[in-house]
């Protein structure tokens, strides 16, 4: 009950109060329900609307107590609301009236005391009309918002619909139910009703009479055009045109259906279930408007159950990735920058996390770079700017360190990674599969140790053989057939020597472990000095050099002087019918350039590139003649190349061959 | 004439302790040679040498160990070693422990006796 209290002026005129009494013209015309009280709230006076209203002839309440059609808040008696009234002046209130069938009536209504000249008030004047109507539209309102977020808190649309269902009865409608459509069948999801005696009705019918969807008219017929119906009034005729036997009308006749609406359901674009509204008891027939809440609940609920379906979709898709993935022998995973942040957040990981490291996808993804803190502190750092790397240049790669389980076990792992970028081509994110390379990095270690130790092992007697023969040589330095014997066998180990160099140069490229030890030196000096020290070695070829410009180069001095070596001892072996080999070192641009030109064999255009390439032999009819392993290129190539440096070569078989070395003036 | 400079040569093969023996012998060092790394601070001690020439790969023994000893002790930090490898990779692991100088395996007589003699004339 709300009371709101208006200041008015005192109203005083018994002769307006004479003038009101029925039958009486003004008080028909006027559009509210009007009747007058006394002092008892005994009803005087009440006009055509009044009846209209509460449904009561004037014969009926006169003489009677208001309280017949308002009915009182405990709080308070007839008597003190009426003395309050006389004493403020006008009243202005809603209430919940009574009607004569007992239904009940939202009104607003003003009440005003009618008093005499001297001021004392002889009777109460009442004005009021229904507000349902308003009401209604709040009601609906407040309804569908409602009813929009139940449907959005679960994805269960089945209790959903149920829920909705309920809440909309009574003030919607008097009956609400939903049916949904499920492989051809109707399936009543949800009825609802303030009687469970009219539920059970309900069911009774469904049970005996299901429903027909073949029906020329009611849910069938919705069900299969994708088209609302609405019966404003139900006659007894369309009851019977729809029973299929007396039994069937019968029973229809009990529901005592007044009016219907019945709105489909869609989910793309086919008809999946309808909603049905009915009135009955409270006799009161749907509008234009209340097809317009069906329709609007109709949306809502079609949308939900979308929803709902295509999450089912994409949860189900997810799983049948995630249980493919958990059976790639590594971790899969992707990673994406996090917006406004230069950090990255892994958002997923493969369930193979689990097998490989014991941790569950839920614990690797708790913290943004969980990975990180489970990587063994040595390698921590490495891995980061390694990472880090593979990202900006948006090129990906390989990184390598080491995981520590959830047990303590190190396991060394490779990611290989890919860079994810966006329309303009930055990168935004990473992903990849990292491996268990422990096997891999064992099989290393010990390839490792075998070279290591066969070098070791080729090398000692290496060394007794060539000192021995060098104490011999002192010692027979009277015979010079002897010492030039023992010359040429000090050449061969030193040949020996530089093909088991070669072979674990080799071997180091290939596992990625050659290092360079960079140091500043002057590049034309140690032209010079190689070549003064090779000339020694050569009586038919004349080393000449050209050096245009000289500087200081950072760069690792063994390797490259083994580069130039090699290269000049090839121009010298591959050139027997020349005695020249031109040496010029020159700036250009931002690198030294280095070229070495003998007059030799040459080389074949298609070899121009595959000469770099391990183990290349030159043809095989001159092999014997060039004897070795054919890994001097590609090791000097390989050198040059971790120099950031190009090696290349231009040649003009049976004419001559230049190669050339670039090297960048500063390193990085 | 002055006193006659004394190498130790610490290497596990025994051919060539010989052919390092007879070649320094030949240019006029003392020259004593030791198998093993077991008891050769003992030896040093006892020997007092001009110049240490040490393997650093031995079987069953790390001559980086060795190294790190003779570089640690205050009066036989004060005798220069030379370390001799097969592996050219320990040049740098040698220097910092502590090594005066590295030869490569094999080596030129020249080359021996050049740093030899570098490192007694001091």
């Amino acid at each position: 009950m709300v009371r709101q209290k208006k200041s008015v002026d005192k109203f005083s005129s018994l002769s307006l109060f004479q003038t009101l009494q029925p039958p009486n013209n003004i008080l028909e015309n006027i559009k509210e329900a009007i009747f007058i009280a006394d002092l008892d709230g005994k009803l005087l006076s009440w006009n055509k609307n009044a009846e209209k209203l509460f449904g009561y002839t004037f014969e009926e309440v006169r003489g009677k107590k208001i309280t017949l059609i308002y009915p009182l808040n405990l709080n308070t008696t007839l008597k003190k609301d009426l003395a309050e009234i006389s004493d403020n002046g006008s009243l202005d209130s809603l209430w919940i009236g009574r009607r004569k069938d007992g239904r009940p009536l939202s009104i607003n209504i003003v009440t005003s005391p009618l008093k005499d000249n001297e001021g004392r008030t002889v009777a109460f004047i009442a004005l009021s009309h229904d507000i349902s109507d308003n009401q209604r539209l709040e009601e609906t309102q407040t309804f569908l918002e409602n009813a929009s977020r139940i449907l959005a808190s679960s994805l269960d649309y089945q209790t959903t619909l149920e829920t909705v269902a309920k809440l909309a009865v009574p003030g919607i409608a008097d009956w609400c139910a939903v049916d949904l459509l499920e492989q051809g069948k109707a399936n009543r999801v949800a009825i609802a009703h303030i009687r469970a005696s009219k539920i059970r009705l309900a069911k009774q019918i469904e049970k005996e009479y299901p429903m027909d969807l073949k029906s020329e008219a009611g849910l069938g017929k919705v069900l299969g055009s994708g088209k609302p119906e609405f019966y404003p009034l139900i006659t007894d005729e369309m009851l019977s045109g729809v029973a299929r036997d007396k039994r069937h009308l019968y029973l229809l006749r009990k529901v005592g259906f007044i009016s219907v609406i019945m709105v489909p359901l869609f989910s793309q674009k086919k008809t999946i279930g309808a909603i049905s509204l009915v009135n009955a008891e409270s006799q009161r027939r749907f509008t234009e408007e209340d097809l317009e809440t069906a329709q609007q609940l109709a949306i809502r609920a079609s949308m939900a159950i979308e929803n709902s379906k295509l999450y089912k979709t994409v949860e189900d898709e997810r799983e049948r990735l995630n249980n493919l993935l958990a059976k790639v022998p590594g971790v899969v995973w992707e990673s994406w920058m996090e917006t406004g942040k230069s950090s990255h957040r892994v958002n997923f990981v493969s369930q193979y996390v689990e097998t490989m490291l014991g941790y569950t996808t839920k614990e690797w993804l708790q913290a943004p770079d969980f990975w990180l803190t489970v990587v063994h502190p040595e390698d921590r750092e490495k891995a980061v700017v390694e990472s880090e790397e593979l990202f900006r240049s948006g090129k990906g790669g390989v990184v390598r360190f080491r995981w520590i389980a959830k047990n303590g076990k190190i396991i060394w792992v490779e990611a290989q990674t890919s860079v994810i970028k966006d329309n303009e081509g930055k990168p935004i994110g990473t992903r990849g599969v990292t491996l268990d390379i422990s096997e891999r990095m064992e099989l290393e270690r010990r390839k490792d140790e075998f070279i290591s130790t066969a070098s070791h092992e080729l090398k000692t007697p290496m060394t007794t053989i060539k000192g021995f023969t060098q104490i011999l040589a002192n010692l027979f330095k009277e015979n010079p057939v002897a010492g030039v014997y023992l010359l040429k066998m000090n050449d061969q180990i030193d040949r020996l020597r530089k093909l088991v160099d070669d072979l674990l140069d080799v071997s180091k490229i290939q596992s990625s472990k050659l290092i360079l030890n960079k140091e500043k030196f002057s590049v034309g000096e140690l032209i010079k000095e190689i070549c003064q020290d090779l000339q020694y070695t050569t009586a038919t070829h004349k080393l000449k050099i050209e050096i245009r410009n000289d500087l200081l180069i950072t760069a690792d001095r063994y390797r490259l002087a083994q580069v130039l070596i090699n290269i000049l001892s090839n121009a010298i072996k591959y050139s027997p019918q020349a005695d020249v080999v031109l040496i010029k070192g020159r700036v250009q641009g931002d690198s030294y350039i280095i070229s070495i030109k003998d007059f030799g064999i040459g080389i074949a255009r298609k070899n121009l590139t595959r000469i770099f390439e391990p183990f290349y032999q030159a043809e095989t009819t001159i092999r014997r003649s060039f004897a070795g392993l054919g890994l001097g290129l590609h090791i000097s190539k390989e050198i040059i190349e971790m120099h950031q440096g190009q090696i290349w070569v231009e040649s003009e078989k049976g004419r001559y061959s230049i190669f050339y070395i670039s090297l960048p003036i500063k390193s990085k | 004439m002055t006193k006659q400079k004394k190498i130790l040569v610490c290497d596990d093969d025994e051919a060539i302790l010989e052919v390092i023996k007879i070649m320094l012998e030949e240019s006029g060092f003392a020259v004593k040679g030791i198998n093993s790394g077991k008891q050769i601070v003992k030896k040093i001690q006892e020997y007092l040498p001009d110049l240490i020439l040490l393997d650093i790969w031995m079987p069953g023994i790390d001559g980086k160990e060795i190294l790190t000893i003779l570089k640690r002790d205050k009066v036989l930090k004060k005798i220069p070693v030379v370390v001799i490898s097969a592996l050219s990779d320990t040049k740098k692991i040698a220097k910092e422990k502590g090594a005066e100088g590295f030869l490569n395996k094999p080596f030129e007589m020249t080359e021996l006796i050049k740093i030899t003699e570098k490192f007694t004339n001091g």
